[in-house]
This record gives structure tokens, C-alpha cells and sequence, in this order.
């Protein structure tokens, strides 16, 4: 629990990376924490990035979480020069992404 | 619909635990075929109550069976706990658990390994958290089970108390391995597959350091066994060619997704079972296994306990990073340092680092062929001069010793690549 706000940050991190690579140049961020739940959110533009992609990002997001993983590796999430993207699916309860026009938002759920 | 997400998903946990609870009965079933009842017992007490420093192969200490039963055992152990605690068996897990049943053939045994696991529950609690966080940190922090035998049997304290100090070392390395396991794979970045290898080399390193400053110390051991039991190799070679037939069986893709798999760089965290699925991965590690053991052969080495060890590690991470594009470069740069410095090929000592090098199987994978070369050429290396800095505790040397070549060779290569990552 206490490793909790360290967590979300990197998940932050993560996403920030998705966006840069995208080709993002204007990301806004919110994050919203209760007792119970993170939930972050990005909204950039002027995003590049292929419907595969969008695809497999939203695989990724709503895949079930896998505790097992997670003291052991979350350390290596956003912490680098590489993408974590699978490691950030393992990491985050569910999510949703949306792609209009040039626009991406993504939003990402960790319960606590 | 979250419903039926979940149901599907139990099912198949269901199916994928039960092939494992095979694979571990399948061990537990054949010792019977190698020994008397009576003689399975007396060989695991024999491996239960030997001091385990590198290297002890438990085919020595209590023959074949016992350590056919004692892998078993253990496996059966791991797979149990994880299902208590919900665990999803995918590719860290399986890693895991098939790296418990390698090395309890030269070092891992009932007694010296539940201290450990243990002391990483109470750290759980302590963390007001749940067990399944910490399960896979749990079952590789095993790799420092020798100080329990060594403390226990090994340094002359008398059997009751031996046993009262060697537990409580096994509970204090549970409660400090969680922290250091979460912190040290940044030293990497994830490109040392064994992290927990390396993490338990620093510990080591630190209580053997006390150890020497209070005047104790220890000498190596080598206690192999130097013929291969033709029994046992045909059965080790129907277990991994079965795992290539359910990889098979149950799949009708298994071939193109494999494909797929080898594509892969295979740094941490590369999940096969999550990114291609329980059958493609059971597939990559038959063939991992095959190729060890060929291998093992092609070089005239002894299938004894240290090998089965190496193997079982590369077909246990053919579930989580390792397949054959990314770990064969690693060998070859192994065995092109090996000929240089003129080593005996067939040797226990050298085929193991040839198995376990694949440790740093991502460098390959991530950086190309050449930068695997060089890494399995670096790891060579620096391998044989780290077991003293541990006195032969850590198990995982070669994760020792892959965390400095990784850590060493990534900010290199990553500063002359002609694009930064992102």
C-alpha cells in the first residue's frame, strides 16, 4: 500500500513514453486518487499511431492484472530507456483508449 | 460479460495447473522406478541434511530416485502454494517453479528451503499484503537455501541449535530478499533474466564477508558425478519431447504462433504464456529442453545433478524471455571463450555456464547475435571469479555474475545506437 503513489507515478511515466513516441507535442495529464483507486488520464495530440496499435494498447490495458509480477518487477516501469507497455498492463485493473482525429486519450484504473 | 471473461479464464488456469501437477507427479512417480521405498527415504534425509554449497549434486548424495522424488516434491510444493494463493500460472510462475525442481538436484531440498519461503509470508504481512505479490520473489529467493544447510550442518553448531540458527538465517533472507529483489533489477534494466540470482549474490556476498570477519570460511565443494545414467536420460528426453506433443495437441497454432515467440528480444518482463499462449510456450520449452540435453551431449558431458539443474532453468525460462534465436548466440559466445582459454568442454563446471549464460539472453535478443556473442564471451569470463565473493551460497552464480555483464554492456551499446529508445 505504502509503494502505492511511487506505482502510479510510473505508471504516469509509462504512458508519457507512449505518448512521446507517438509523436504527441501537448499531453495533458490528470491523475485522481481516492482511498481505494488511482485513476490516470492523458489526452494528447497530434498523435501518429496505426489502428494495430490503438488495438494493442487497449489489449494491453484490459488485460488481467497479474499480481505475481509485481513486487518483483514494478520497479522497471518507467524507469528507463524501454518500453514496459506489457508490464503496464499487468500493473493496471482496466482502461480505455480513444483515438479521434489526431487526438489520443487514454485512461487507466489500479485498484488499490 | 466480466462473468464469463472470468469463468473462461479459471478454466484454463485450471487446465494449466493440472499440467503442471503432471509434470510434477511425473517426477515423484518415475523415482520409483530407480529405488526401494526405503531407499528413496534414506537418499532424502541424505540430501536433507547435506551441507549444499556449490557443487553438491544431489545424485551423489542420495542417488538417482531421491532426487527424482526430492525434484518432484518440490515442484509439487511450488504449484501447490501458488494455487492456495490464486496465483495465475503464467510465465514467471512456470519459470519459477521448473528452476525449484532444476536445482533440487544440486541444492534445493524440503528442509533448506522453506525458512525462505517462510520469511517472505511474513514480509507479506508485514506489508499488509497479499502473499501472491511476493510468491515468485518467494520461490527464486531459494537460490540462497545452501547458508540454511550450511549453517544447520555445515559450521559445527550441534544438530538443535544448528537447526534453530540455520532457519532463522533461511526466515531473515525471506524478510530482506523482497526489497532488495524490487530495487536490484534496475541495475539491469531487466536484461539479466536471473535477477534474483543477482540480488541473492549481493546478500551472499554481505553474510559471507561477516562470516570470514568472525573467522569462519569454507572451501567449495565438488561433489559430482562424472557418468551419465542412460535411464535417466531417456527419461528426461520423453518429459521434454511430451511438453513439444501437448504444446501440439493443444494448440492447432502452435507452429505460427511459435514463430511468432522467437521473435521476441525476451527482456524482463516477457510473459510467453500471456503474449502467445500456455501451448506455444510448453512447445518452446520441449525444445529448449531437447536442446540442452544435445547439447550437454554433442559436448560429451555427464548428465548429473548440476546439469539437470542448468537444463531444467532454460526450459522453466522458455516460458519467460528464452527460445532458441536468443539464447543460442549466448552459447556460442560461452563456448568461443571456452577455446580460447583452451577449458575442457565436457567439464561439469563449463557446460553449466554454457546453459546458465542464457541468462543474458535479452542482450541477443535485444542488441543482435554479435552482442550475444560477446556477452556469453564476457560472462565466461567473469563467472568463475565471483563464486568466492559468496563462498559457493548463492546458487544462482550465474545470475550473479549476469547482472555485471548486463549492467556493464546496455549503457554501451545504448549510447552508440544511432536512436535514442523511447
Amino acid at each position: 500500500m505504502k509503494d502505492e503513489k511511487s506505482k502510479l507515478l510510473k505508471i504516469m511515466n509509462e504512458l508519457v513514453r507512449f505518448f512521446l513516441k507517438a509523436g504527441n507535442h501537448h499531453i495533458n495529464i490528470q491523475m485522481d486518487l481516492d482511498d481505494h483507486e488511482g485513476v490516470i488520464i492523458l489526452e494528447g495530440c497530434c498523435t501518429r499511431i496505426s489502428d494495430k496499435q490503438i488495438r494493442e494498447l487497449d489489449s494491453i490495458i484490459n488485460s488481467p492484472r497479474k499480481d505475481e509480477a509485481e513486487e518483483y518487477y514494478w520497479n522497471l516501469i518507467g524507469s528507463n530507456d524501454f518500453s514496459e507497455l506489457h508490464l503496464l498492463g499487468a500493473l493496471v485493473n482496466d482502461g480505455e483508449v480513444g483515438y479521434e482525429g489526431d487526438n489520443l486519450r487514454i485512461k487507466v484504473r489500479r485498484k488499490f | 460479460m466480466e462473468n464469463a471473461i472470468l469463468k473462461s479464464l479459471e478454466f484454463s488456469e485450471k487446465i494449466k495447473y493440472r499440467i503442471m501437477y503432471l509434470y510434477s507427479i511425473a517426477f515423484i512417480l518415475a523415482s520409483f522406478l530407480f529405488d526401494s521405498f526405503y531407499g528413496l527415504v534414506n537418499g532424502l534425509v541424505h540430501i536433507a541434511m547435506s551441507p549444499t554449497l556449490l557443487l553438491t549434486d544431489y545424485l551423489a548424495i542420495g542417488g538417482i530416485g531421491a532426487s527424482l522424488l526430492n525434484s518432484g516434491v518440490l515442484m509439487l510444493l511450488t504449484i501447490f502454494i501458488a494455487r492456495r494463493n490464486d496465483a495465475l500460472m503464467n510465465g514467471p510462475l512456470i519459470a519459477a517453479v521448473f528452476t525449484v525442481g532444476g536445482f533440487a538436484f544440486f541444492g534445493k531440498n524440503i528442509y533448506n528451503i522453506l525458512g525462505i519461503l517462510l520469511g517472505v509470508y511474513i514480509f507479506s504481512r508485514i506489508q499488509k499484503d497479499h502473499f501472491t505479490k511476493y510468491i515468485i520473489i518467494a520461490y527464486f529467493g531459494t537460490a540462497l537455501s545452501p547458508i540454511v544447510s550450511q549453517v544447520s550442518f555445515g559450521m559445527g553448531f550441534g544438530v538443535f541449535p544448528g537447526i534453530v540458527l540455520g532457519v532463522g538465517a533461511g526466515l531473515v533472507i525471506g524478510l530482506i530478499l523482497p526489497p532488495l529483489a524490487s530495487s536490484f533489477v534496475r541495475f539491469h534494466q531487466g536484461f539479466n533474466l536471473y535477477n534474483i540470482g543477482f540480488t541473492s549474490g549481493i546478500i551472499g556476498m554481505i553474510l559471507m564477508s561477516v562470516f570470514r570477519l568472525s573467522g569462519y570460511d569454507h572451501s567449495l565443494n565438488q561433489i559430482i558425478v562424472t557418468e551419465t545414467s542412460i535411464p535417466l536420460l531417456v527419461l528426461l528426453v520423453l518429459y521434454f519431447f511430451s511438453m513439444i506433443l501437448v504444446g501440439l495437441i493443444t494448440s492447432k497454432n502452435s507452429w505460427k504462433e511459435y514463430r511468432s515467440l522467437l521473435k521476441n528480444p525476451g527482456r524482463l518482463v516477457t510473459d510467453f504464456v500471456s503474449l502467445h499462449g500456455f501451448s506455444t510456450s510448453i512447445l518452446n520449452m520441449g525444445v529448449l529442453g531437447l536442446l540442452g540435453i544435445l547439447l550437454v551431449s554433442l559436448l560429451q558431458g555427464p548428465i548429473n545433478g548440476p546439469i539437470i539443474g542448468g537444463i531444467f532453468t532454460l526450459v522453466g525460462f522458455g516460458s519467460f524471455g528464452k527460445h532458441p534465436g536468443n539464447s543460442l548466440p549466448i552459447m556460442v559466445g560461452v563456448l568461443v571463450a571456452g577455446l580460447i582459454a583452451g577449458l575442457p568442454f565436457s567439464s561439469t563446471g563449463f557446460l553449466l555456464t554454457v546453459l546458465f549464460a542464457t541468462t543474458l539472453a535479452p542482450i541477443s535478443g535485444h542488441y543482435g547475435y554479435f552482442a550475444g556473442i560477446l556477452a556469453g564471451f564476457l560472462h565466461l569470463a567473469l563467472v568463475s571469479n565471483l563464486g568466492y565473493l559468496h563462498g559457493g551460497m548463492n546458487l544462482y552464480n550465474n545470475g550473479f555474475s549476469g547482472g555485471f555483464v548486463a549492467a556493464f554492456l546496455v549503457p554501451i551499446f545504448e549510447s552508440y545506437k544511432r536512436e535514442r529508445n523511447l
